[in-house]
């Protein structure tokens, strides 16, 4: 086991940013579960969508922190078609309608950007001084990695906000919970239902174009990512943003620590402790049924 | 009564013009030759690289037995299950002569243990596992080089490099078939050559690994001045740009079991400067025979002339040709014309030891850099550094 001291730091910013990432794109789909009830298995294809959206911006002359604003935009108008003309028509049908549906849009999806910009990895460019490297008491660290927490933080500050303080997020939270009332209360329920796929779509964008630079862009991304989603949505409990935070801390801890140690079987190591938690919390860390 | 005569005669005769066995339509027919190769998932741009290759190939060509070339290109999506899917339908739907191509070694080693059912001659064209060697009569092995020849190879140049030579490498693979042969081939025959290897074990990584931080800080942690790695061409890229980040990329020198594309270090651009690794072919080899196939490449998929294209345009020439000599699509008659061929092409002559059904080939040991002025608009070139021959890089017959 390492002993120095340069490792060990190394080792811990790399769980939280691991796990920030996660949470990152783990936390739109989380919203689409938590107030629309819907599984939406194109989440990953929509977060390569908008890394390949920023990617394509940057490479056109855009300024990064645009694309970052514009790419999730799109992503997020992308969604609202999505909702409009594939999900709201079978909201009121079993679950497995949906599951079909949204894997069958991210076959799509995956199809087209293969097609547009084929097979070969790209890096989203970034501004020079996100990419150097900061000396901590002498151990250095890539300055992207913590500008990727300041992100995460920033999206889960404005979620807060935007679910605990505007009278939208308390229509949402409502919307999740009661739904008939919020109705009868003359809430306009399509637009809330709107809102949040397109919000959930847009940080799924968001996600891309910030994991773009660190993980290159390439098809397989969003597929790869959305394994790694579910089981933070899994273990922190489906619709609990809370859950959602402490699910990706552990499993970016675990899965990190377990590359580090036993590097043959670290993602067994997250599964076993997915399938231990559930056998003791069926319903995850903080529990399902609740947006909160 | 006479015209249904004559109606009837001109009918029979019309129908025996037609008839399969007519030499004529014969003669229409094209030589179908099956393309498994990778076009979506992981391996996507190395299957790409492949299948423009065995497609020049072809186009150069032209025709087999006086009849045209028809190549049947299926995407066996780099799982072995889909693999032999794909293989048998090429086979016993399309009607296809042979298979060539395959991109990873576990796909290529189960298509290889349907041979007997598949009963056509096969020759991969970037496969690296040596257990490919002599695995059936009628498969074989060509293009890429063999994970054996690879270590050979990359042990070498360490030895003949004093600042490589010096160092001490830790070994860091794909989780899967050609990860584990790779490293262990190296592995096996470095420590045999007092190369040290800092980790005999060697590390593991799964196939879904994006994030190498955890790997890059362990590396670092080790003091080590060297890393061997076994990770796929696309992930190189990756691997490299998060260790620069790192500061890593300062300390340690990367020899590449499996030489990275060159679309694959186009996305990476500078930061896969510095990197050792052994192919058989690189732009930079400046026979005439290499300068044409570059510019043949180039002119036609307007893309960096890559080592695996100019690998699989051999293997693709190699088997057309071994079909030209045999005088007929037999499956037998082609695997024995196979046996002991050879093809004079980009990169130096390239010979089937009869002995194992696989490649004897020259290779060059290269080293990437950023690349000068050229006609591909190439950022990065692997500039050679040492010509190895064929009777170096073995295995012995």
């Amino acid at each position: 086991m390492p002993s120095d001291i340069t490792f060990w730091v190394q080792t811990i910013i790399n769980c939280l940013g691991l796990g920030s990432l996660l949470l990152l794109i783990a936390v739109g789909l989380n919203i689409i579960y938590g107030i629309n009830r819907i599984v939406n298995l194109a989440h990953g294809s929509l977060y390569a969508l908008g890394a390949y959206f920023g990617y394509t911006l940057v490479a056109r002359g855009l300024n990064f922190f645009l694309a970052l604003i514009l790419a999730p935009v799109l992503i997020g108008g992308i969604g609202l078609l999505f909702e409009r003309s594939i999900i709201a028509p079978i909201r009121t049908r079993p679950m497995l309608y949906s599951l079909i549906l949204t894997y069958g849009v991210s076959v799509l999806l995956d199809g087209l950007t293969k097609y547009f910009w084929g097979v070969q990895p790209r890096f989203i460019a970034i501004p020079a001084y996100l990419s150097q490297t900061v000396h901590l008491a002498g151990i250095p660290y890539p300055f992207y990695r913590f500008f990727i927490l300041i992100i995460t933080f920033g999206v889960m500050a404005g979620l807060m906000v935007l679910l605990g303080k505007t009278k939208l997020g308390i229509a949402m939270r409502a919307a999740s919970n009661i739904p008939e009332m919020v109705s009868v209360l003359g809430i306009n329920m399509n637009l809330i239902h709107m809102s949040v796929f397109g919000l959930g779509c847009a940080l799924a964008g968001i996600g891309g174009v910030i994991a773009g630079p660190l993980l290159t862009v390439y098809p397989m991304m969003g597929s790869e990512m959305l394994i790694s989603c579910f089981i933070v949505l899994v273990i922190g409990g489906l619709g609990s943003l809370k859950g959602s935070v402490i699910a990706a801390l552990l499993v970016g801890t675990v899965q990190t620590l377990g590359y580090v140690f036993i590097t043959d079987y670290a993602m067994v190591v997250v599964y076993v402790m997915m399938a231990v938690i559930l056998s003791f919390m069926p319903r995850g860390i903080l529990g399902e049924g609740k947006f909160e | 009564m006479r015209k249904l005569v004559f109606l009837s005669l001109g009918l029979f005769i019309l129908g025996l013009l037609m008839a399969p066995g007519y030499s004529g339509a014969q003669e229409r027919k094209s030589v179908k030759i099956g393309v498994p190769v990778t076009l979506s998932g992981m391996g996507a741009q190395v299957g790409v690289d492949n299948r423009n290759g065995i497609v020049l190939a072809a186009k150069h060509k032209k025709t087999i037995l006086g009849r045209p070339i028809e190549l049947i290109i299926e995407d066996e999506e780099g799982k072995p299950e889909v693999g032999i899917r794909k293989a048998e339908k090429l086979v016993f739907s399309d009607g296809c002569v042979a298979l060539l191509g395959v991109v990873f070694s576990n796909v290529g080693l189960a298509v290889a243990g349907e041979a007997e059912k598949l009963k056509v001659p096969f020759l991969t064209t970037n496969v690296m596992t040596p257990k490919l060697y002599g695995i059936h009569k009628y498969v074989f092995r060509c293009g890429q080089l063999a994970d054996d020849q690879v270590a050979v190879g990359h042990v070498m140049g360490i030895l003949a490099d004093p600042d490589l030579k010096k160092r001490n490498y830790y070994v860091l693979a794909d989780d899967y078939a050609w990860g584990h042969s790779c490293s262990e081939s190296f592995i096996d025959l470095a420590q045999k050559k007092g190369v040290k290897i800092y980790n005999p074990k060697y590390d593991n990584a799964a196939l879904t690994v994006a994030d190498w931080s955890p790997f890059i800080s362990k590396v670092s942690a080790a003091g080590v001045d060297g890393m061997y790695s076994c990770l796929r061409s696309p992930v190189i890229p990756r691997f490299t740009k998060q260790a620069s980040e790192f500061g890593l990329m300062k300390k340690i020198k990367i020899v590449a079991g499996g030489s990275p594309s060159e679309a694959d270090l186009e996305a990476g651009g500078e930061a896969e400067a510095g990197m050792v690794t052994v192919c058989c072919y690189s732009w930079d080899i400046g026979t005439p025979a290499s300068k044409a196939f570059a510019k043949a490449y180039w002119e036609e998929f307007k893309e960096v002339p890559p080592s695996q294209g100019a690998q699989a345009y051999v293997g693709a020439m190699m088997l057309f040709n071994a079909i030209e000599k045999a005088g007929s699509t037999d499956a037998d008659k082609i695997a024995n014309a196979l046996k002991g061929a050879s093809f004079n092409g980009p990169y130096g002559t390239v010979r089937i030891s009869p002995k194992d059904n696989s490649m004897r080939t020259p290779a060059v040991l290269t080293e990437t850099r950023v690349a000068p002025a050229n006609p591909y608009n190439a950022k990065i070139i692997k500039k050679v550094l040492v010509h190895l021959q064929p009777e170096e890089l073995g295995p012995p017959e």
